[in-house]
């Protein structure tokens, strides 16, 4: 997809709904790594944690504050 | 280099098990998933495994010669179901698993279509896509999934070797495409025989040679290339599950530092993506310089591909000269041509002017205006043979663009269930439906003749993703035109629809007509559209008898958008149009 004027919302599906391939999804998660040091496990790339917009904020999220020091 | 005559073998089981009896403590398989560690598997223990199997689809009731579905993911039991099967003298065709990233409730009912379709005797899955397999109303298939007859109180029948007639079937590899479009290629035992042989001469391959392959055995490239040739040659063969490479793709170049892997199979968008993926923190101890040839194959290569790919990792001890460029189909077993850094000169420049207007690859230079380049798919491989040709059938000379043609002794016998006129093309050329040039024994692959879009080694007919049209209302079937667009930044084709409407529905309209196709085209194919153009219906380009013209919708469609068709989709061929 690369039409920035394609409306997205948080909970369309990304995937299954044919807006990235899963090449685009792992391009993701590699900036999500370097930008934000967040790495989601291998195990937890998939579809139920990653398919739409929503899902893939609140996974990143849970694993940055997973990281904060208590 | 290994000494393997293929005539020496009745059967494609046999290589394994004299590997077995000579060396049965060997590794043979390394199958890694997900860390550096890895289940490995002597020559002994694979034959060993393969001998159980192929007992206990006996007491299944699969009998030599039929054919077995076979829908497993990557890992142990695949691979121990494929030797069993042959070792039980059937024919497998695998059928690619889905990964975590791709839909899984569909598969059971399209694996069953697929076993249905190739009338196979028996399929073979795992307990939870047989839980939810469709009802076999009108299906005799078998359907076997783990724990197989026997296996729980370790009851076995005796494993006899056979050794049946080498022109009969060994393998039946089907291309991708609905019902219908799919193509299944028939392997004889002798030609993968013929392919390993030729396989081990070409690379030059040495007992101590390792593989790397991340390539799934649903591919060609990934069964034969990446396992069979390995276990039949005598290598090790380190296998990567797609599924962990595609999510780490750098894994397979740390295989190749752990294992001291020498060769290794790729394709060209896969090379990107492990650009796109390492960090630098992945590099700092890699170290590829035990690697001797890594064949680039499954999609047209590019230049520009290349020399990111090495640039990227010069560091580690990559070097341009490990890079091998291959030309290959199902139909030949795998390889067809490939190229030899040795003997071969990787690019060759073009003018593009006279290639569209002649037909003829004359040589330019680097930075002339018009100048393209293609990439050295090097020399037909032992006991192959390519010629170009016209569409009278006439061998055309150096450097004139025509269909590629080629015959060899690992070429495939016919297509299943389609008349034999259909297989090898009159006095044993296969016709193979793409445009070429030679330069003395050299090939270069320079486009297609058919409207075949290919993304990442997958086919992908057009005429399937147009025919979900009517199921989205709102979208007029008979204007909605599908191509491939060549894309250097993802290193494959990306997949364009262009839907004619008239009057234009409002922008609002357009993005939710666009959600619902992408949608669909997703669910029926697991195709994801690269962009989709809603036009004026006039805008659709027809030939003369009323059909959607798909390459003169692609050059208009880029010539919008300010951009010229990529050197493997210039206009070569007239066309009906």
């Amino acid at each position: 997809l690369k039409n920035p004027d394609y409306p997205l919302d948080v909970d369309d599906s990304l995937i299954t709904g044919g807006v990235i391939d899963s090449y685009s999804l792992v391009n993701i998660a590699v900036f999500v790594e370097s930008e934000f040091g967040v790495k989601i496990p291998d195990t937890d790339l998939n579809l139920d944690n990653m398919d739409t917009i929503g899902r893939m904020t609140a996974r990143i999220l849970k694993e940055m504050r997973s990281d904060d020091p208590v | 280099m290994i000494l393997f005559d293929a005539d020496h073998y009745c059967s494609l089981a046999e290589p394994l098990q004299q590997r077995a009896r000579k060396n049965p403590d060997a590794p043979a398989v390394a199958l890694l998933h997900n860390s550096r560690s890895a289940r490995i598997l002597s020559a002994g223990e694979l034959d060993q495994a393969a001998r159980r199997y192929a007992s206990r689809l006996k007491l299944s009731g699969v009998g030599a010669g039929e054919m077995v579905a076979v829908g497993l993911p990557h890992g142990e039991d695949l691979l121990t179901a494929f030797w069993g099967i042959i070792y039980a003298g059937a024919v497998p065709s695998i059928f690619a698993y889905p990964g975590p990233l791709m839909q899984r409730h569909a598969y059971a009912g399209r694996l069953h279509d697929f076993a249905r379709e190739c009338a196979a005797r028996a399929l073979i899955t795992t307990p939870e896509a047989a839980a939810t397999m469709p009802d076999g109303s009108g299906n005799s298939c078998l359907l076997i999934h783990r724990p197989l007859p026997g296996e729980e109180d370790n009851r076995t029948e005796p494993y006899e070797t056979s050794c049946p007639d080498r022109e009969t079937p060994t393998y039946i590899q089907f291309t991708s495409g609905t019902t219908g479009r799919r193509k299944g290629a028939i392997l004889s035992h002798r030609a993968v025989l013929e392919f390993v042989q030729s396989t081990i001469t070409v690379l030059d391959s040495r007992s101590e040679d390792v593989m790397v392959s991340w390539m799934p055995f649903s591919h060609d490239f990934g069964l034969f290339g990446g396992m069979v040739f390995p276990v039949c040659a005598g290598h090790l063969t380190v296998l990567i599950s797609p599924h962990h490479w595609l999510r780490r793709p750098i894994i397979m170049l740390e295989a190749i530092h752990d294992y001291r892997g020498t060769f290794c199979l790729n394709t060209n968008s896969a090379l990107l993506h492990m650009v796109g993926c390492a960090m630098d923190s992945d590099l700092a101890d890699l170290n590829l310089r035990s690697l001797r040839t890594m064949i680039i194959g499954a999609e047209p290569v590019l230049l520009p591909s290349l020399e990111r790919f090495t640039e990227k990792f010069t560091a580690s001890g990559l070097e341009r000269r490990m890079l091998a460029p291959a030309y290959g189909m199902a139909e030949n077993t795998l390889t067809v041509s490939i190229f030899d850094h040795e003997r071969d000169t990787l690019a060759d420049w073009v003018d593009s002017q006279a290639l569209t207007t002649h037909g003829r690859a004359m040589p330019a230079q680097p930075g002339d205006p018009g100048a393209i380049v293609y990439v050295n798919c090097g020399q037909a491989t032992p006991e192959t043979r390519i010629t170009i040709r016209d569409d009278s059938g006439e061998c055309l000379p150096e450097r004139e663009v025509g269909e590629i043609f080629f015959t060899s002794l690992s070429m495939f016998s016919g297509y299943q269930g389609r008349a034999k006129t259909r297989g090898p093309a009159s006095e044993g050329w296969h016709a193979t439906g793409d445009l070429g040039y030679m330069v003395g024994a050299n090939l270069f692959v320079c486009g297609r003749k058919t409207d075949l879009i290919i993304v990442g080694g997958r086919n992908i007919h057009p005429e399937d993703l147009e025919a979900v049209a009517p199921g989205i209302s709102g979208l007029d079937p008979a204007n909605t035109v599908a191509f491939g667009v060549m894309d250097e930044d993802i290193g494959t084709e990306s997949v364009i629809m262009v839907c004619g409407l008239s009057p234009l529905p409002a922008p609002a309209e357009r993005f939710s007509l666009e959600k619902a196709l992408r949608q669909l085209i997703y669910q029926t194919f697991e195709v994801t559209l690269g962009d989709v153009r809603f036009v004026p219906r006039k805008w659709i380009e027809r030939t003369s008898n009323g059909k959607l013209a798909r390459h003169r919708n692609r050059e208009k469609y880029l010539r919008e958008l300010g951009r010229s068709p990529a050197p493997s989709q210039l206009p070569l061929q007239k066309k009906d149009d």
